[in-house]
């Protein structure tokens, strides 16, 4: 089980109690959440954050195995609004053009 | 002309996974997304519209073809969270006047079923951002004293409660045996626990 919180994501074992500390890129403003749940898809956890150097929301993914975190960038992420996963893809909901919602989706 | 846009570019961390593909689906005709699930052969977005200009609606997309169906009906007025299925899509709305109701959609006929929400089973909640769970036949709730389970078969509606839950549900998840929850352990503090 995945937990996001102040310290990171925290990777919990329901059977042992067992947490592991992830780190996520210091620009990532995961103690608020932007909307929804995280999503998962080919081994990556995907959610939205506020990023605050760049003054918008994105996207991040961390990689469930390598457990490495980074912020997926494109052109096409910008004010990430919500994420979801099916088929081995992500979806995001966000605006890359002021006032004009796109689905992208990540594979 | 092609609805879709294709952009390769790797993540910002060289120590991220892969190099992932975006592909983006224009014209959805969607103003204000407030809920998005993917399931099958379809995403589902939820949209507020553009107030008294552009009523509420839900949309479909195809993701082989990027061809969008628009769900319009009497019961959407500002739909937000979703759950969706190979069979159905299951929608959080409420309206102008913070009446809840959950509403089933068939993924194929898009017909739209209401499911009413009782506002003491709704009282204090915004489902515009936390989630509802779809899981071992029910959609799952969280309501400001427990959580509320709907029937997908029979749309039957309860609401489970206990000691442990002692104020609004935060996230909701599921495995194949037990539902997780976040939950208040103290009403005078921000701390959460979870609980399954």
């Amino acid at each position: 089980m995945w937990v996001q919180n102040k310290r990171g994501i925290q990777k919990v074992n329901p059977s042992t109690g067992a947490v592991t500390t992830i780190e996520v890129p210091g620009d990532a403003q995961i103690t608020i959440p932007v909307n929804g749940q995280p999503a998962v898809a080919n081994g990556i956890i995907y959610f939205c954050a506020g990023l605050v150097a760049q003054s918008h929301t994105g996207v991040v993914g961390i990689g469930i195995h390598t457990g490495i975190a980074g912020i997926v960038s494109s052109p096409l992420i910008y004010q990430a609004h919500f994420v979801s996963a099916a088929n081995g893809f992500a979806w995001v909901v966000n605006y890359p053009v002021p006032g004009k919602p796109l689905l992208v989706r990540i594979s | 002309m092609s609805a879709f846009a294709f952009v390769s570019l790797s993540v910002t961390s060289a120590r991220a996974q892969g190099a992932p593909t975006f592909t983006a689906y224009s014209h959805t005709g969607v103003a204000t997304p407030s809920g998005l699930a993917a399931a099958g052969k379809y995403v589902w977005i939820s949209d507020w519209g553009r107030g008294f200009k552009k009523r509420g609606q839900i949309v479909r997309v195809d993701i082989s073809t990027g061809a969008t169906r628009t769900v319009s009906n009497r019961f959407i007025s500002l739909p937000s969270v979703i759950a969706a299925s190979d069979r159905y899509a299951w929608v959080m709305n409420k309206t102008y006047k913070e009446v809840w109701s959950l509403l089933r959609i068939d993924t194929t006929t898009l017909s739209v079923t209401r499911v009413k929400i009782s506002a003491a089973e709704s009282a204090g909640i915004g489902y515009e951002g936390d989630p509802i769970v779809l899981a071992g036949g029910y959609v799952w709730i969280p309501g400001p004293q427990g959580i509320i389970r709907v029937s997908t078969s029979t749309l039957v509606t309860s609401t489970i409660k206990s000691r442990l839950i002692a104020g609004p549900l935060f996230h909701v998840v599921a495995d194949a045996h037990y539902l997780w929850m976040n939950v208040p352990v103290s009403s005078n503090g921000p701390l959460y626990t979870s609980w399954r």
